[in-house]
């Protein structure tokens, strides 16, 4: 722990990384059952003003390592490597200077705006509760900033919603008080935990062009995690594929959507319905089980869905390699760049039955 | 810097199988004495050396523990105290067995028609079971058992109204959970009768929180049964039970003060068992 | 069910179909509703009672009158108390009675009921509203304190001691009260009522053993309710999620999200168990020789005086069934999702 002061001062914005993740490693112990190997050397850095999606099927890790970061696991979480907001080390921070760092630099929008927000606490009581946290303000001025911030997620008549209940709102206008409660204290990272995965298509939509909007004027960098590589198209700048606890490729948006290279990756992009297609086509599927994370694979996590794989996957884990500058991948026999459908050989569903 | 502060807390690997195996001696011990106390009370008195526990000689009474004959003593009636509580524990358990038995049956079986019925009779039923539940339990039983007399019987009768609604509603609520899932509506769309419906599918299904809430009655109505005894509306004197036992123990508190020990210290240890049972039972359902 | 609680309303959301056509308040009609409920319930619990103790063998008139009575004596006796009458006939005449205030006399002692239960309400009223409030001021403080660290040391010890607890009888624990503490270390007296009118302080000694001897076991109860409802609170809800994700501190957490939260399950059982601790002062009653309504009840059972049975019965019925309406209606009054309508 370099500092205990309540707000990180941020340095210059733009070129320096707000948050930098290195080789972050999770492992649960359980009771009666062999560790299980959450997330497996993971770095990334995430800059000011963009944002990040991480991509993966539930049981990636990708949950897992944005709670690491934020203290929010378990006690059975042996947590390992570093994570640097500007210049502090969160991973080891103790749970007194945690609670500072938590919803003041880095905070979280999480997926299910339903069960997310207390039914018993009014809205503008949740929010209050969020700037009091961290702001040493008085009453009056805590609820101004909670009506100001319900103004500023858009949220209609946000003197009138100040006083209900969430049971009173919308999904959607939910999803909006937990924006507003994330950003009370004005925070350097945003997390957004498949923010709009239990939202309906047109409100997704809205909240996210809300977020990017605020990010815009605010400046904050945004973790986006989602299973939704969709919706990363749209959205982020950066995208970084997670498979079995590791990441398999990491690029620019644009980059990765050009060349992709992981078989993985690729798989996820074909099981995007497309517009262009005929219809009754057969959607690609990914057939097989994610892996078990209670065995540290010796090869490839992905070896056993992947039409490319081949003895060396088995034995050999491949490692993240930059193939040109802000490009990696993990894999030892990756896709050409202009289309190499063999991927989907082996494992490829005949039957269009196995969805991802 | 390597380990957070949250893994410093004792949820280490060893930490955890010792609290698996503290949970697995929760179920055995409890399990064993239980075991045991129903053949000692059961078996014990045609097979141990017992005298009678009633019609005792007042030349015997108040008699120390660790007298010849008397190994926990005789009471202010001259009777062997042992006896007595082994005698005492045969009628409390075979009524608490008996009402818990008839009260899972009928009590189960009111509760889960009457939930997967529904509607006019579900109302019926429920509403019938509102008033019964209404009546302070304590003071139903008193009612029944004292017009009736007090007798082994009554006891049970008494104790069955108590137990029925208890049951049937705690079926209901299990059965409406159940019949809400997708494979009762299979079950029945496929064309199974109701009855089949109810006692291959819905039967199964509540069964396990049931049981739970069985060991729970048991200790329930060991309890209740002693304090029926205890206001000399439950077995009838002489006859022993827990209750009774421990009634003419605090009467004669000054003159053998042990005498109410043994009695209260043989329902703690019973009825714990059974507490102890009921919860490991539904937490490991639960999966707590 | 008779008309859906509150909660449930709440946890199913079919209050629209349920209060759709309400003209008013929702609320004042739900009030309403529940209690006509309610006086249904205890209306149905005269009758069955009444029934109950027409049917229970024995001849009042015969011995009220005596060994030596004739039968003409006996007879009169019969038809003085009105017993010569088909017993749903002297229903609706005892139904009739009680509308004008009349609640009859007791076979035994000749004095009108109402006067017994005016004296005797309170005592039991006392007893258990103290049980109450000893029981929820132990079992708060201790399960939060419990739930702030499951399975570390005080959670155990809690868990531990209130299993026990919950394992001793009352009548038991009555005993052991007793000779602890009146017979060993004589600071409070065994047995004995004094009024409040007597003072407050000698009153409050004098129901010191018997308050304990009720709210010892149902402390253990609820601490064991509400320890699991937090810990389980705080495991599975979002919501407490998010209050960590904002730098809210365990005790925030604790008392403002998962005990605000835990707090409505603890009303439901509160509710439910009004029943049960208002039949548990009987035996309470007895032993310590509170002059409450369990005893009377009790005595009245043991002498077949059935017209004080029924009126005690009764009581405790409506204690019940009122208490239960009570709390479905505090449901109404704290919980935003049944207060405000929903969207």
């Amino acid at each position: 722990m370099s500092t205990m002061t309540p707000t990180v001062a941020a340095p210059d914005k733009g070129s320096q990384a707000v948050l930098k993740v290195k080789d972050l490693r999770v492992v649960f112990s359980r009771a009666g059952a062999p560790p299980l190997h959450a997330v497996n050397g993971l770095s990334y850095e995430v800059r000011a003003g963009r944002t990040l999606a991480i991509i993966g099927e539930s049981g990636s890790g990708k949950s897992v390592s944005v709670r690491a970061l934020m203290g929010l696991l378990p006690p059975s979480a042996n947590i390992t490597g570093s994570a640097k907001l500007f210049d502090t080390e969160l991973i080891g921070m103790n749970e007194k200077a945690m609670r500072r760092i938590r919803g003041n630099d880095i905070a979280m929008v999480f997926q299910d705006p339903a069960r997310s927000l207390n039914p018993t606490m009014s809205v503008g009581a949740q929010i209050g509760e969020a700037v009091r946290m961290h702001l040493r303000i008085g009453r009056k001025e805590v609820a101004d900033r909670a009506v100001e911030l319900l103004k500023l997620v858009r949220l209609p008549a946000a003197e009138r919603r100040y006083h209900e209940y969430p049971h009173q709102l919308s999904g959607g206008m939910r999803q909006r008080v937990m924006i507003a409660i994330a950003l009370a204290a004005n925070p350097k990272v945003l997390i957004a935990d498949e923010a709009t995965t239990a939202l309906d298509v047109t409100t997704q939509a809205q909240i996210m062009e809300l977020l990017v909007d605020l990010q815009d004027r605010l400046g904050t960098a945004v973790v986006m995690i989602s299973h939704d590589l969709a919706l990363a198209a749209s959205y982020a700048d950066d995208v970084m594929v997670m498979y079995g606890g590791k990441v398999v490729e990491h690029a620019e948006t644009k980059a990765l959507f050009r060349s992709v290279r992981h078989p993985y990756t690729r798989a996820l992009m074909e099981a995007i319905p497309q517009l262009g297609v005929p219809s009754h086509t057969t959607l690609r599927t990914i057939s097989g089980e994610p892996p078990d994370l209670s065995v540290l694979p010796l090869g490839c996590a992905f070896r056993a869905r992947c039409g490319n794989a081949s003895d060396t996957c088995a034995t050999e884990a491949p490692l993240l390699e930059e193939s040109e500058p802000g490009y990696s991948y993990a894999c030892w026999h990756p896709c050409r760049a202009e289309g190499d459908t063999s991927v989907l050989t082996v494992g490829a569903s005949t039957k269009g039955e196995d969805i991802l | 810097m390597a380990v957070t502060d949250l893994t410093a807390r004792p949820t280490s690997a060893s930490v955890m199988r010792a609290s698996a195996l503290r949970r697995r001696l929760l179920v055995w011990v409890p399990a064993g004495f239980l075991l045991l106390l129903m053949a000692v009370c059961f078996l014990g008195p045609y097979v141990l050396p017992l005298p009678s526990p009633i019609g005792g000689s007042v030349l015997d009474s108040a008699l120390p523990p660790g007298s010849p004959g008397h190994p926990l003593g005789t009471d202010t009636d001259g009777n062997d105290v042992l006896a007595r509580l082994i005698h005492g524990g045969r009628s409390s358990l075979f009524v608490a067995i008996t009402v818990n038995s008839i009260g899972l049956i009928v009590g189960g079986l009111i509760g889960a028609v009457s939930a997967y019925a529904g509607g006019v009779t579900d109302a019926i039923i429920m509403r019938a079971l509102d008033i019964l539940i209404a009546f302070p339990s304590l003071v139903l039983i008193i009612v029944i058992a004292q017009g009736l007399g007090p007798s082994v019987p009554t006891t049970i009768l008494a104790l069955i109204a108590f137990s029925i609604p208890a049951v049937a509603r705690l079926a209901r609520a299990a059965t409406l959970r159940v019949t809400s899932m997708p494979f009762i509506q299979a079950a029945e769309l496929s064309g199974s009768p109701a009855w089949r419906v109810l006692l291959r599918h819905i039967a199964p299904n509540i069964a396990p929180q049931l049981l739970s809430f069985l060991m729970l009655g048991m200790g329930i109505i060991i309890v209740a049964e002693g304090g029926l005894s205890f206001l000399g509306l439950g077995i009838p004197v002489p006859n022993p039970s827990w209750g009774n036992m421990i009634f003419s123990g605090q009467q004669a508190l000054s003159a053998t003060p042990l005498q109410v020990l043994w009695p209260s210290l043989a329902l703690l240890f019973t009825v714990l068992s059974f507490n102890l049972l009921g919860e490991n039972l539904r937490d490991e359902m639960t999966g707590r | 069910m008779t008309a859906p609680t509150l909660n449930q309303v709440a946890r199913t959301g079919e209050r629209s179909s349920f209060l759709g056509r309400a003209s008013g308040s929702p609320l004042m009609r739900l009030v309403a509703r529940r209690l006509f409920v309610s006086i249904l319930i205890v209306w149905a619990i005269s009758a069955l009672v009444f029934a109950m103790l027409a049917a229970m063998p024995g001849d009042v008139a015969r011995n009220q009158a005596g060994m030596g009575a004739s039968e003409e004596q006996v007879d009169d006796l019969r038809r003085q108390l009105g017993l010569d009458q088909p017993p749903v006939a002297r229903y609706f005449l005892w139904l009739s009675a009680v509308f004008r205030g009349d609640f009859g006399s007791s076979l035994i002692s000749g004095q009108p009921i109402s006067t017994l239960v005016a004296e005797r309400l309170p005592v039991t009223m006392e007893l258990v509203l103290l049980a109450f409030v000893v029981s929820l001021a132990i079992a708060i403080p201790v399960a939060v304190l419990a739930a702030r660290k499951p399975g570390g040391i005080f959670d155990r010890g809690v868990m531990v001691v209130s299993m026990t607890l919950l394992a001793v009888p009352n009548y038991v624990l009555a005993l052991l009260l007793v000779v602890v503490f009146a017979v060993l270390l004589r600071m409070l007296p065994a047995i004995g009522y004094v009024p409040l009118s007597e003072g407050i302080i000698p009153n409050l000694i004098s129901v010191t053993l018997p308050v304990a001897a009720l709210a010892i076991p149902l402390a253990a109860f609820y601490t064991r309710f509400l320890r699991g409802d937090l810990v389980e609170v705080m495991n599975s809800q979002d919501y407490v999620e998010t209050a960590r994700s904002k730098g809210a501190g365990p005790w925030r957490v604790l008392w403002q999200h998962a005990f605000r939260n835990s707090s409505f399950g603890m009303l439901t059982i509160v509710g439910l168990n009004i029943g049960g601790l208002v039949g548990g002062t009987v035996i309470i009653e007895q032993i310590f020789a509170m002059p409450g309504l369990g005893v009377m009840l009790l005595q009245g059972a043991l002498s077949g005086d059935s017209p004080v049975v029924l009126v005690c019965v009764i009581i405790f019925a409506a204690v019940a069934v009122g208490a239960n309406l009570v709390v479905d209606l505090m449901y109404a009054v704290l919980d935003p999702r049944i207060r405000y309508g929903s969207h």
